[in-house]
């Protein structure tokens, strides 16, 4: 018995060491003597440089799978220092994390909110004024009803989804800047009851302070991958990132198209990642916060493609709350920004920008 | 490296090693089936083949999603040429390709224990990959092969990609198809690289996308176009490879 095991052992020790002499042995063989078998020698050997493997990290966060990829000369743990940022993050922006800053907010138990939370908020409230009440942050109690968050499914009653409708409202919450110790925090005022729901804006915020870590540390060539979210940090040695759009409702390798794209952010918004069907309907995580029922158009996905991540998901949202027309007409009129719509019957619709960007 | 890559490494090495011990048994075996036909052994050695590579991927937590399978022609043989960045490539890809199958590797395979025997046995050709007259004797080989309805597989890479895209595709290789005038399937692997050699030594669970692209006809060729083919096959090969790789949202 014991000889059997040694053997195993040493057969297996065998076949890991084989490819590796062969390997390296490989190498300095390609190098000396290449194409032996074309009979003609390389002509130019620099003209086919191998691309290196980025670094990549991931991790859970955020409620998604998130992931850095640097096409850099660094170690991980580099990058796990950007990562981090994410935590702190979360806690700021989350509804459901005890203790955090919107968490207080929502409670009630402060007015105050810091400098970055009341930034972020200060430019939804804009975008939601200008959206006419399509997109508002002041969804929290319609958002907790619905509860994709935990996947629980349930559709709620009809008198639940009045009675939190009445809290909805953005033209009712304003921020001011207040003068305490902390330097340039704000002051938010908003009826009692109303919660704020930043899932529609945080991560695009995060990605954009993620980016802003990586290039105040030196990276130049990176993608940061916050589901939903992709911001690109410069280029590929040269080469624009490859971003693909998910083919709905299909499994998740599957592209719709692909996206070349060069230091700017992606952002997908659709009815297929959180959603479930009851009496024929779909039910998903976009919710009209006029009727408290998630949106029902001609839509099943919209991308948008920004330079800055914090519109981007913010528009992602919106113009998929707009439906096709209006949104190719935000689109045409905001600057740096296309989109590219996914019809229920997978046709894409793209504003005249993004043709260029798929290749 | 977390304690999840450590085991699964360990259980992967684990089965290596007991495949390799199955042969105690399977070889013996298939030498007598070799005595009664010839081409029921093969298909045996492809069978235990595929069984150890299935395993092998299985266990790395990888999921392979083998795409555009109807772009392979049927009742012909045909060239797969495939891009090369790891082990993988094989392990996870020769299982999905139809029997019987013959594949083009580097002579160290050869020496390899068991899984050397095994392909030996279903036909596999070898390639000393420093040797001019081996490597024309080795095309006759392939063409005889093809002569006969079995495909071959080659990786005109000649080597494993140490990084992303595809590297020059040595004209040589293609020669087994433009001659007589058979058809090359292009087929991508994406993401093996990142099973096991990117964190050598340790294997990770991802996504494999194997896909066959559309045939390319080699006979009625012009001179010209069989010149330009390694470079435009390598178009080709990259392209899918780029679009297969990106980051999906």
């Amino acid at each position: 018995m014991k000889l059997i095991k040694t053997k195993a052992i040493f057969l297996a020790a065998g076949l890991i060491a084989l490819p590796l002499s062969g390997c390296s042995q490989n190498a300095a063989e390609n190098s000396n003597n290449d194409t032996t078998l074309t009979g003609n020698p390389k002509e130019n050997p620099a003209a086919f440089t191998f691309k290196k493997d980025p670094v990549t990290v991931n991790a859970f966060k955020l409620d998604t799978y998130i992931s850095i990829s640097a096409y850099e000369d660094i170690d991980e743990s580099y990058l796990y220092d950007t990562l981090a940022l994410c935590d702190r993050y979360e806690e700021m922006f989350s509804m459901h994390k005890e203790g955090g800053a919107l968490y207080n907010l929502n409670e009630g138990t402060t007015d105050k909110v810091p400098s970055e939370l009341g930034r972020v908020m200060e430019t939804a409230l804009k975008w939601s004024q200008s959206s006419d009440g399509a997109f508002q942050i002041s969804v929290g109690r319609v958002t907790e009803l619905w509860d994709f968050t935990s996947g629980s499914h349930v559709i709620p009653s009809d008198n639940e989804i009045k009675s939190a409708l009445k809290t909805v409202d953005d033209t009712k919450i304003s921020l001011s800047p207040s003068d305490s110790e902390e330097g340039a925090a704000y002051t938010v005022s908003m009826p009692e009851g109303t919660k704020i729901d930043l899932g529609a804006v945080a991560k695009g915020y995060i990605a954009d302070k993620l980016k802003e870590d990586l290039i105040s540390r030196g990276i130049t060539s990176a993608v940061i991958n916050l589901g939903g979210n992709v911001l690109c940090v410069g280029d590929k040695n040269g080469d624009p990132f490859n971003i693909g759009i998910r083919k709905p409702f299909a499994g998740d390798t599957d592209m719709i198209t692909v996206l070349k794209l060069k230091d700017c952010s992606a952002v997908s918004s659709g009815i297929s990642e959180r959603y479930f069907e009851e009496n024929g309907r779909i039910y998903h995580h976009i919710i009209n916060p006029r009727t408290g029922y998630p949106y029902e158009n001609e839509l099943w996905q919209s991308t948008v493609i920004t330079k800055d991540s914090l519109t981007g998901d913010i528009l992602s949202t919106l113009c998929y709350a707009l439906g096709t027309d209006k949104a190719l007409e935000l689109a045409k009129n905001t600057p740096d920004t296309e989109v590219i719509l996914v019809k229920d019957d997978l046709s894409l619709v793209t504003s005249d920008g993004a043709n260029d960007l798929m290749k | 490296m977390t304690f999840f890559s450590v085991l699964r490494t360990i259980i992967c090495l684990a089965y290596v090693g007991f495949f390799m011990l199955c042969g105690i048994v399977l070889f013996p075996i298939e030498f007598f089936i070799r005595r009664k036909d010839e081409k029921k052994a093969m298909r045996f050695s492809v069978t235990v083949t595929n069984w150890g590579f299935r395993c092998v991927t299985a266990l790395t937590g990888s999921k392979v999603t083998v795409k555009g399978k109807k772009n392979i022609p049927a009742g012909e043989a045909v060239l797969f040429v495939g891009n090369h960045r790891s082990y993988f490539d094989l392990i996870a890809g020769y299982y999905n390709l139809p029997f019987h199958t013959s594949i083009v590797s580097k002579a160290g395979l050869k020496k390899a224990p068991v899984i050397g025997g095994w392909m030996k046995r279903f036909k596999c050709l070898f390639i000393e990959q420093n040797s001019l007259r081996q490597g024309m004797q080795m095309i006759k080989d392939a063409q005889e092969l093809m002569k006969n309805g079995t495909n071959i597989l080659i990786f005109p890479e000649g080597t494993r990609n140490k990084g992303e895209g595809v590297g020059e595709l040595h004209a040589g290789s293609l020669k087994i198809a433009t001659k007589p005038g058979f058809k090359i399937v292009p087929v991508v692997f994406t993401n093996t690289r990142e099973i096991f050699e990117k964190q050598f030594p340790w294997v990770k669970p991802q996504k494999v996308t194997m896909e066959f692209l559309a045939p390319i006809d080699t006979s009625g060729m012009t001179r010209e176009e069989i010149k330009a083919l390694p470079d435009a096959l390598r178009k080709i090969l990259l392209e899918t490879f780029e679009k297969n790789n990106s980051i999906v949202i």
